[in-house]
């Protein structure tokens, strides 16, 4: 072990290697799971049993080629994670020297992750290589503390297993021949090499689904070379199968409506009929999940639950017998270790919501959560596009360090009572933003920290709902970035502003737009004496987020960040293209607004509303609006500024 | 929502003067334009919802500009008239300086009270600071409002509210109303009472006596 750390370290040490780590992957790759073992607190302990381990599944003759093809396919979608810097923008400025020495050494850490992205078969032969040396067991010992104290690392590794079971996830949707079975097994093997030999204190709770995954996968391993007695296992019985099975299971419990994304072959959910020890459990865990009230991701513990309670009857002591023997069995790494982390977890909660973490945004738009910030993938992209439209570099501790000074800052807010009205008036269709509730407290929280920057601005209706939209896919101080960001730099300030210059000349603009694109229906709205601001001000105001489903705003926040005001241009054009047949047929003053704001596809003050209908609209307004409008950009606005002599 | 046009009406040609396709209905509908305003959050959008589609939506959003409605209402002697009815924003800044009402175009103001013909001014029963407000509303329309005939009239909403919630007496209420000579309702959007319907009947059939055909066509 020792001469494969000496190894590792001096990669890790030298910062020029690799300079292309994608393209050597095949090479590089084969020390991760050596990585994560000596990153773990009691890494000398552990390097033997995983080790072991190794060797089990090696002879389980699971293990083949590793995909390289898929990795590069990864590699090319994880457009984010190709980007070293924005990951080191949230390296924390912690202010211990041990960490300071740590945080210099973590900048290397993404280079190491890449490398390590496939381990192949030989990663898991032991080799031989000579010890480290004094002062390579120093750097070793730095490095390894970095993990330990600095949960920016965390959030590092943490992204590196997001990557990975994104690679897996997709194998599996992609894959629609069983003769990949091998290549997924191999992948899950890697997920499982590298999941139970990093401590449980770095895991996301998120992974605890992968959790059990691994020691489902772990225990088909073991069970292909015999250590248990294979009772009804079917040589047809693959991974997956199981894994659907166990996915199939969680949507069960979980009461989600989500489809089951392993489906390759069907299964019996017949307890007694397939499957042994833990897949049985598990089953058995899906026929009384109502007992078990246990609904959120760890059905490991459930199916654990349900051998305690098996236990206790008399008809199916074989089966605990045998379940408890599988999870004190010492081939399975860290199961024990999981499990008591899960129970942990289990205890702490008083339900299946707190089962989330405090560190998880709220919306289900992605799969992907970062650990530290409680982003979610869509945030990540925002600030991405934040950052590289305006040059500012974005240091999460810089922003929270602010916030909370303003938190701290002792002011009388004029529109408190203005902002307590409202927030009662915020989505509250949604528990999170229901009175009493977090979201209700942080929103309000956030809305008044906006206001103590800018008093003669102070709070204006409509930041609300803007607010409400970004919380739900990051935490309060991203919040607060984000809408403080839209305030300075998007220009929304001036629209807020006093006399409501900037609103005015965006409303000349449209017009401009609108004679420019649509010269008919100009003609028309102008005949009829509709004007621009009495249809679309809460557009511009509120950003449409107090108009279109909440699920959509997500894609509005992207197109808004993006092209800043165009893409609300673009979106009213689409909107008046869509409505124009319409439109041109009537001649009154108060059907056309009607007509432009129709029921259909507006959810405001509206009880009896066809959500889905709705977002399919708002669905083909996004996608075809940069079809539609292409040729709509900031030149083309500024050509329009020009000929309309707008200022 | 009411569709003001009345059936079997074929759709024109646009004409070119504006002035030509009101005169084409004088026979057929009356129009008349209702502004809604009062303090925030005392149930302007509740009060037009629960007339026009007669419900109550508890998960209402606030009022960001002014959104619009419209329904007909028709007359015992057979003619109708149809509500173009503005609901604002009672926010404080967009009390002083809604960009809807005003915009500066050419040489003259247009604003949303422009042309009302009417004006339901709000407070709820359970806020006092939003009676007091009312004044402050009045004098707005006052300053803003270019028909002087305009008709206004005070409403108190919630009335569905307990005893112990309730700040503002159903005398005082209309004491207050009385006090400025304008006629007075007490409504509860969230009960089927029918009180909001009761409100709009009067209000049209006031505005029916105070305008003449032809000022009930003069729209926006």
């Amino acid at each position: 072990m020792k001469s494969k750390q000496k190894l590792l370290i001096e990669r890790i040490s030298d910062s020029s290697y690799p300079p292309k780590p994608f393209k050597q992957l095949p090479q590089k790759s084969k020390d991760f799971s050596l990585l994560t073992n000596q990153l773990s607190p009691k890494c000398q302990v552990q390097s033997t049993t995983s080790n072991s381990a190794f060797f089990n599944l090696d002879s389980s003759s699971l293990l083949i080629k590793p995909p390289f093809k898929e990795e590069k396919e990864i590699s090319q979608n994880n457009s984010i994670a190709k980007k070293p810097q924005f990951k080191a923008a949230f390296i924390s400025s912690k202010e211990s020297p041990e960490n300071k020495l740590s945080i210099q050494k973590i900048k290397s850490i993404p280079k190491a992750l890449k490398i390590t992205n496939v381990i192949s078969k030989e990663s898991l032969l032991p080799r031989k290589l000579a010890p480290p040396s004094g002062r390579q067991k120093k750097q070793m010992s730095v490095y390894s503390s970095s993990y330990h104290g600095n949960s920016d690392s965390k959030y590092l590794l943490n992204k590196h297993f997001d990557r990975l079971t994104t690679r897996i996830d997709k194998k599996f949707r992609d894959d629609k021949k069983p003769a990949s079975t091998q290549k997924s097994r191999t992948l899950i093997t890697e997920l499982i090499i590298e999941r139970v030999s990093m401590p449980e204190s770095y895991r996301s709770p998120r992974y605890q689904n992968d959790i059990t995954l691994i020691n489902l996968t772990e225990f088909n391993a073991s069970n292909t070379q015999g250590n248990y007695e294979p009772r009804l296992t079917s040589p047809k019985t693959s991974t997956r199968s199981i894994i659907k099975r166990f996915s199939n299971l969680q949507d069960k419990s979980c009461g989600r409506n989500t489809q089951p994304q392993y489906i390759e072959t069907q299964e019996s959910n017949n307890t007694n009929a397939t499957g042994t020890g833990m897949a049985q459990i598990s089953v058995s865990n899906g026929n009384q999940s109502e007992q078990f009230d246990i609904s959120h991701q760890s059905s490991l513990i459930a199916g654990v639950e349900a051998l305690s309670q098996k236990q206790s009857s008399t008809n199916s002591q074989n089966l605990a017998h045998q379940a408890s023997d599988l999870l004190n069995s010492q081939t399975i790494l860290g199961i024990n270790r999981t499990l008591s982390f899960l129970k942990g977890k289990l205890q702490e909660s008083k339900g299946p919501h707190h089962l989330r973490s405090k560190k998880r945004s709220q919306c289900d738009c992605s799969k992907q959560q970062y650990y530290d910030t409680s982003m979610c993938e869509n945030c990540l992209i925002w600030i991405q596009i934040i950052k590289n439209k305006t040059r500012q570099n974005f240091d999460f501790q810089v922003i929270k360090k602010k916030y909370d000074q303003l938190n701290d800052r002792e002011m009388v807010v004029d529109d408190e009572n203005q902002i307590a009205r409202d927030l009662f008036r915020t989505f509250q269709d949604i528990p999170y933003f229901s009175k009493d509730s977090d979201g209700y407290e942080t929103l309000n929280r956030v809305l008044i920290n906006l206001c103590k920057i800018d008093q003669s601005r102070g709070y204006i209706q409509g930041m609300n709902f803007i607010g409400a939209c970004l919380l739900l896919h990051s935490d309060e101080v991203l919040t607060f970035y984000l809408i403080e960001t839209l305030l300075k730099e998007y220009e929304l300030n001036q629209v807020y502003g006093q006399e409501f210059l900037g609103l005015i000349k965006h409303f000349k603009i449209m017009e401009g737009l609108i004679q420019e694109k649509m010269p008919d229906l100009g003609d028309h709205l102008r005949l009829n004496q509709v004007e621009i601001e009495v249809f679309s001000s809460d557009w511009f105001i509120s950003l449409f987020t107090s108009s279109i489903p909440l699920t959509k705003t997500t894609k509005l926040f992207t197109a808004f960040f993006k092209d800043s005001w165009v893409s609300i241009y673009k979106i009213i054009l689409m909107i008046l293209k869509y409505f124009k047949k319409k439109i041109l047929q009537i001649n009154e003053y108060g059907d056309i607004l009607i007509a432009l704001k129709s029921n259909e596809f507006f959810p405001q003050n509206q009880q009896s509303f066809d959500i889905k209908k709705s977002e399919i609209f708002w669905d083909q307004i996004f996608s075809l609006m940069d079809i539609k409008f292409g040729d709509v950009d900031e030149g083309f606005i500024q050509q329009i500024r020009i000929k309309y002599k707008i200022k | 929502m009411g569709n003001c046009n009345k059936k079997g009406k074929p759709s024109r040609p646009s004409v070119r003067d504006p002035i030509n396709i009101r005169g084409d209905k004088e026979n057929k509908v009356s129009y008349a334009k209702v502004v809604l305003i009062g303090n925030s959050g005392v149930g302007k959008t509740s009060i037009a919802q629960r007339f026009i589609e007669g419900k109550f939506d508890e998960n209402n959003k606030n009022t960001v500009g002014a959104s619009y409605f419209q329904k007909n209402i028709s007359f015992k002697d057979g003619s109708s008239l149809c509500l173009y009815i503005w609901d604002t924003a009672g926010g404080e800044k967009f009390q002083a300086l809604a960009p809807l009402y005003y915009r500066v175009k050419s040489k003259y103001i247009i604003n949303i009270f422009q042309n009302a013909h009417a004006a339901v001014v709000c407070y709820s029963v359970t806020d006092d600071d939003s009676l007091k407000q009312i004044d402050t509303w009045l004098n707005k329309l006052d300053e803003h409002g270019n028909i002087a005939k305009m008709i206004k009239v005070v409403v108190g909403n919630k009335s569905d509210v307990d005893k112990s919630e309730r700040r503002v007496d159903l005398k005082e209420g209309k004491l207050f109303a009385q006090q400025r000579d304008l006629p007075f309702f007490e409504t509860s959007a969230l009960l089927n009472d029918g009180s909001i319907d009761e409100l709009f009947q009067k209000l049209a059939s006031q505005i029916k006596q105070s305008f003449t055909k032809e000022e009930l066509h003069a729209t926006v």
